[in-house]
């Protein structure tokens, strides 16, 4: 590949001497073991999703870019992995022409109308996933209990966020951490397996390709606030952990959150973006209407990334001491 | 001939929403259907006509420190007139719009036609400069509405238009706030990929 | 200073004319207006909650006076006999006042029905409390029922999530029974 191929619009990413390609390649590498369960759990109609969005978004990058003029850059694998996060935040039996519609407006307007990767705001896969969920007369399609009425899996069909939200934590007894931690849970077709997607950012987090910041601090955002939830009311409210291996917050944590061009770049940056999207998502399912909240707490901190790229450490200023200073005059001779 | 170009200019070389970028609240906000898009026009054009007259008569009497006091005093005399009269008489119009109506006093196109042109011209061509903005404006609104609501709802003017499977299924995306951003941008960007050679 | 007499004068000139004009077509319109507002807003809940009146409910309207405040009263009419009375209420919800108008069967003095006129509630939680599937429970109920929800002890059932906003409706009904016996008399009097 030409040098010239690398280069972006903006500067503005943490440089872990990987190039575009090699980040897309190792995500989807990452997300393998997550896709695997979805197959596994949900077959061919998976596979459907999986492959129409990814499809799509690549369809609909290759022809924006022909459309504005650009060259051509679908190769470098961000609209598949775009195409492919969405594709796993959705049930396995979502209608083809919803999945195109979201691959196809999250590509073109959450990131080429913006100058294309790089310069995208927003991540394109969570615009898309926001598109579809305030299109009401789709919502049904997304609402796990009634899209996946069809399947009996072995494990409670209920989708626990939805339990939760309809009866309070004292609904949540059928629920056993461990076994939502090893994905026996309905959800999306790769963000419910939640061990998989652990498994998988943590290998980026091991290769550098995604910085450790702002996933742990997500975690710990989801852990304060639900704490601070329970100490209010700890019948209403569920726990930490629960909140934690359940929904989209593993997937969001390692992989939505820490989009290249919509995650700050500064370690305090990241810091108090993952705190923040951490506690965001857990105040919307508590009071948003919808079960989840963490595509709508990553999209509205990505927002805030501008600003948050300004939160830098001062340099620690050290200044000589006393004797220092004394040694040094006595070195220059007397230089007043 | 450049009387009429008063009123032609407002239809495409100053197309409120799109070319001036100006009145943008009203246009997002009530283009849910092409039906409130024309109620909504029709209200502008209204208001839009009479106080340009009306600043433009008064051009000479108006000092220039309270003008604007004077423009805002005057818009929102006839912006009540149509409030009540939209409420006596087009009640359904009147609900459908609500809060709109009576912040058409607020609408940038009407304060900037008034210190713009009708402090600086005669009667007649305010007059006509308040009607082809006005019209413009109008135009603005129905096609962005029904686009809205031809996408978002499958009918148009409250007329079905799609099949009964796609109206029970319809992207009503487009009928919310981020889907009136998105239909504005993407209007926005035609507009001027249309008329991009004709500048060079 | 005779710049600034001529701007008083200019802005207290062109504000007085334009009030004056207002004025006068406010009054020309406020009649239709208020006509309108019943037709349109109160009309279609009322002719819904007093469905078998053969009258025109809008026109046959009173105003009385009920503990000091008025009360709005809309008579349903069978042949020409009153038959039953609407009015409205207000009760506390989950985002703001829940407005409900209560229609009585004067002559067995129960519930014909009840509308929600406006709500402020959660949009797909709370505002299943406009909807038929929880409004027609309360039709033909005796007005001695107990108006609370079932959590509370009463005989409502609540919705299930939209707990305050049925509290509301319930609170808004109570308040209507209670003055039901004094603009019952009120109405036969005259």
């Amino acid at each position: 590949m030409k040098a010239a191929d690398l280069t972006v619009s903006t500067g503005s990413h943490w440089h872990s001497g990987a190039r575009i390609t090699d980040f897309s390649y190792n995500t989807l590498l990452a997300l393998i073991p997550a896709i695997a369960m979805g197959l596994y759990r949900y077959g061919v109609c998976a596979a459907g999703v999986i492959g129409t969005a990814v499809a799509s978004a690549m369809i609909a990058e290759a022809a924006m870019q022909k459309i504005l003029g650009k060259p051509v850059r679908i190769a470098d694998g961000s609209a598949a992995v775009s195409g492919l996060l969405l594709a796993l935040l959705l049930p396995a039996n979502t209608p083809a022409y919803m999945v195109v519609v979201a691959s196809v407006i999250g590509i073109t307007i959450g990131k080429l109308c913006f100058g294309g990767l790089g310069a995208n705001p927003l991540s394109p896969a969570l615009v898309g996933w926001a598109v579809l969920r305030i299109t009401k007369p789709w919502a049904g399609y997304l609402d796990f209990d009634l899209a996946l009425i069809n399947y009996d899996l072995g494990f409670s069909m209920q989708y626990p966020l939805a339990v939760l939200k309809a009866s309070g934590s004292s609904g949540l007894q059928d629920f056993n951490t461990w076994n939502l931690f090893l994905g026996n849970q309905t959800g999306g077709i790769g963000a419910s397996a939640i061990v998989c997607v652990l498994g998988g950012g943590l290998y980026m987090i091991a290769r550098g390709l995604v910085r450790w910041e702002i996933p742990l601090c997500f975690l710990l955002g989801v852990i304060i606030a639900s704490c601070l939830f329970r100490l209010v009311d700890s019948a209403a409210y569920a726990g930490p952990l629960f909140h934690i291996v359940t929904g989209n917050v593993m997937i969001g944590a390692f992989f939505l959150s820490t989009d290249n061009s919509s995650a700050p770049i500064n370690r305090w940056g990241m810091v108090a973006f993952g705190l923040c999207c951490g506690m965001i998502t857990v105040v919307l399912r508590v009071w948003s209407v919808y079960p989840d909240g963490v595509v709508f707490a990553c999209l509205l901190m990505s927002l805030f990334v501008p600003l948050l790229d300004k939160l830098k450490a001062t340099p620690i200023v050290v200044r000589p001491t006393r004797a220092q200073i004394t040694r040094k005059t006595v070195e220059g001779g007397a230089s007043s | 001939m450049s009387v009429f170009k008063e009123f032609t200019k407002g239809l495409w070389q100053e197309l409120p929403p799109f070319r001036l970028v100006l009145g943008l609240c009203p246009v997002l906000a009530v283009t849910k259907s092409a039906t409130n898009g024309l109620g909504m026009g029709l209200a502008v054009i209204f208001v839009l006509t009479w106080s340009n007259i009306l600043v433009s008569a008064l051009r000479k009497v108006i000092p220039r420190k309270v003008r604007i006091a004077s423009y805002i005093v005057i818009i929102a005399t006839f912006v009540v007139i149509v409030e009540m009269a939209t409420q006596a008489f087009f009640y359904p119009v009147y609900e459908a719009l609500g809060i709109f109506i009576p912040l058409i006093v607020v609408n940038c196109v009407i304060l900037g036609r008034a210190e713009a042109f009708a402090s600086k011209n005669g009667v007649f061509a305010s007059a006509l400069d308040g009607l082809g903005i006005g019209t413009g404006f109008t135009i603005s609104l129905v096609v962005l509405g029904g686009l809205r609501e031809l996408v978002g709802a499958g009918t148009l003017f409250d007329v079905e238009i799609m099949s009964a499977v796609y109206r029970s299924h319809s992207f009503s995306f487009m009928l919310e706030a981020p889907g009136a951003f998105i239909c504005l941008g993407v209007l926005l960007a035609i507009m001027n990929a249309v008329s991009a050679p004709s500048s060079s | 200073m005779k710049e600034i007499i001529r701007m008083i004068v200019v802005l207290s000139l062109i504000s007085g004319v334009c009030a004056l004009a207002l004025s006068g077509f406010r009054a020309a319109t406020a009649e239709r207006i208020e006509d309108q507002i019943l037709q349109n807003v109160q009309g279609p809940k009322v002719k819904l909650v007093l469905d078998k009146a053969e009258n025109d409910i809008i026109n046959d309207r009173k105003t009385i006076s009920v503990n000091g405040e008025d009360v709005l009263l809309f008579i349903g009419k069978k042949g020409n006999e009153p038959w039953a009375i609407a009015y409205e209420s207000t009760g506390g919800g989950f985002g703001g006042d829940i407005k409900v108008m209560v229609g009585y069967d004067i002559g067995n003095d129960t519930l014909t029905g009840i509308q929600i006129i406006s709500h402020k509630e959660t949009p797909g939680i709370g505002s299943k409390i406009a909807e038929d599937q929880f409004t027609k429970y309360f039709k033909g109920l005796a007005t001695s029922t107990n108006f609370t929800t079932k959590p509370q002890g009463g005989e409502v059932d609540a919705i299930s999530g939209a707990t305050y906003s049925a509290r509301g409706v319930c609170e808004a009904i109570r308040n209507s029974v209670e003055i039901y016996p004094q603009v019952k008399k009120q109405m036969q009097a005259q």
